[in-house]
């Protein structure tokens, strides 16, 4: 389980273009579930997203994964956290241009210190698995963009994460590339993995994937709503 | 004078160790007071960020401060031919007085540095700050002592003049000469070879008994210190004189020119050395019983034993060298 207990969010602290992204919020995400946060946008939802999921530290409150606190961790700790459990898909896909799909695949494994051959041959599997098989040695610019997004996908899942972590998912995709990608997280989920998703998308809030609506307004939730 | 390259430098590397001391010494204040790994309040969180800024900052200014005794030394060697009188550092250590008391400040803030980053690198292996305060409150104790160094480095600096008649080792380091040199000078070199040779056989023992069997840590360190102390009372009893070939040359400075192979760096580096690791040992014992390092702790001893064993081991054959193959003797 995720739990965060009084965790806010301000930035710029102290200066005059203060702004509090979030207010003290509690929130317990049960493994192996999908969480959807949904809001608007400045809601909080990315910057709660970002807290639970250890890419940035929360200017209060403490954040507990599976019973240990991670908040407190120096860096060179959470990085370990980061990089084994959680996996990352971003709203821009963050892709790096120039590269091929399979070398943006492999990138975030390279620090594990895999050997090279085995992490290429894992990489081709993930890269097959959403059908890129023949497109691992075509470079991001000339992926489509649900191509480039199922790209972003097995590289999220190449660490064999517990946790996958998606903020706004679908806000570049066509409806029917967005309920592919729905069907993925389905996929994914029925295999034990936790989702967490961030999304004002009703084609993602509405879909059946989601286990538990967290909606979310001015730094603060607003109203949750349990599925099934 | 004072736009001497090496000066300049000691005066940036002080001013930038002191300001960072200062801050550093400021934040450890408030996590002596209010850390609190529990709380998740905004102070705490603050606390947390910070130090690791401070840790990563301090690491390498202290590595500096380690690098800066050596320097000074270096220093004071290269600008001694601007003395009259002088022939190495010592000379232009006494031009005013001033310069004696930098070197013990620089020798006692080495230790201090050095002792301060084996802290922080157990610290930094364990997930929860477990010697925080410890590596806080040893910085607050260094903080005073950092800063008088930076200031004493000062005021002897500017006060080097070129016009001022000064002293030669062989008027200080001679049996006629007053303080603790001459009380190192008046013992016979026999006992003392004897000493130096049976505490290094002792510390050696003790480095590799807590090496083999995790046994005697605060043992080693004691040793380690004592054995620092009889090092440099051995240099300048009898060491260097094998060095020099001369019976009456007890300078621990001449060593370290070039006519004599720059020995005094190694020898002084590796003594250096072994003491401040040999004393980490010491300095880590108590820690062992935290929970997060309780299996990290006896590792680092280990390793800081073994660098320490290695250290004393070679200083000791650097010293034997010409003691042992040199065709100078001081029997007759």
């Amino acid at each position: 389980m995720i739990s965060a207990r009084g965790i806010s969010k301000v930035f710029n602290h102290g200066l005059p273009n203060e702004f509090a992204a979030l207010h003290p919020v509690s929130l317990d995400v049960s493994l192996h579930e999908t969480t959807v946060l949904k809001g608007p946008s400045g809601s909080g939802k990315t910057t709660l997203l970002g807290l639970m999921a250890c890419m940035a530290r929360p200017t209060s409150g403490r954040i507990f994964l599976n019973e240990r606190e991670i908040t407190s961790l120096p860096e060179r700790f959470l990085t370990e956290i980061r990089r084994s459990t959680f996996g990352f898909i971003f709203q821009q896909f963050n892709l790096i241009k120039g590269l091929s799909a399979l070398e943006n695949v492999m990138i975030p494994a390279y620090p594990t210190g895999e050997k090279y051959s085995i992490l290429r041959r894992r990489a081709l599997e993930s890269l097959e698995m959403f059908n890129l098989g023949q497109r691992a040695d075509a470079r991001i610019e000339w992926l489509s963009g649900g191509e480039a997004q199922r790209v972003a996908i097995a590289r999220a899942l190449i660490n064999n994460p517990a946790i996958i972590i998606a903020d706004e998912p679908t806000s570049h995709l066509d409806s029917i590339q967005s309920r592919e990608f729905i069907d993925i997280m389905t996929d994914l989920k029925a295999k034990g993995r936790t989702i967490i998703l961030a999304s004002h998308d009703p084609i993602v809030y509405d879909s059946g994937l989601a286990d538990r609506v967290v909606e979310m307004r001015d730094g603060r939730i607003a109203n949750e709503i349990k599925s099934s | 004078m004072i736009l001497h390259p090496g000066i300049l430098a000691l005066f940036l590397s002080s001013l930038l160790i002191s300001l960072m001391t200062i801050y550093a010494a400021s934040c450890g204040f408030m996590i002596l007071r209010r850390w609190d790994i529990d709380s998740g309040s905004e102070l705490q969180l603050a606390l947390e960020r910070r130090t690791c800024l401070i840790s990563s900052i301090a690491s390498y200014l202290l590595a500096l401060q380690l690098l800066s005794l050596f320097l000074f030394i270096q220093t004071a060697d290269s600008i001694s031919h601007l003395f009259v009188g002088a022939m190495c550092a010592v000379g232009t250590l006494t031009v005013n007085s001033f310069g004696y008391p930098t070197l013990l400040l620089k020798v006692l803030n080495f230790i201090l540095a050095g002792l301060w980053l084996i802290l922080n690198h157990a610290d930094n292996r364990g997930y929860d700050y477990p010697l925080i305060r410890a590596k806080y409150l040893l910085l607050l104790i260094m903080a005073p002592f950092i800063l008088t160094e930076t200031v004493v480095q000062c005021i002897y600096f500017t006060g080097l003049k070129p016009d001022i008649i000064t002293s030669c080792c062989g008027t200080l380091f001679s049996q006629g000469s007053r303080g603790i040199a001459s009380e190192i000078l008046a013992i016979p070199t026999a006992p003392m070879k004897i000493l130096f040779y049976s505490c290094m056989a002792a510390t050696l023992a003790a480095g590799a008994r807590l090496f083999l069997k995790g046994k005697g840590s605060y043992i080693f360190a004691i040793m380690s210190g004592v054995t620092f102390v009889i090092s440099i009372a051995s240099i300048i009893s009898f060491i260097s004189l094998y060095f020099y070939e001369m019976p009456s040359h007890h300078c621990p400075f001449c060593i370290l020119q070039k006519e004599y192979g720059y020995v005094g760096y190694p020898l002084y580096a590796l003594m250096s050395l072994g003491t401040i690791t040999g004393l980490g040992v010491g300095l880590l014992q108590p820690f062992r019983k935290k929970e997060t390092l309780g299996m990290i702790i006896p590792a680092i001893q280990r390793k800081l034993a073994a660098v320490s064993l290695f250290s004393f081991f070679i200083y000791t054959l650097i010293a034997s060298w010409p003691i042992l193959f040199s065709s100078f003797n001081l029997k007759g």
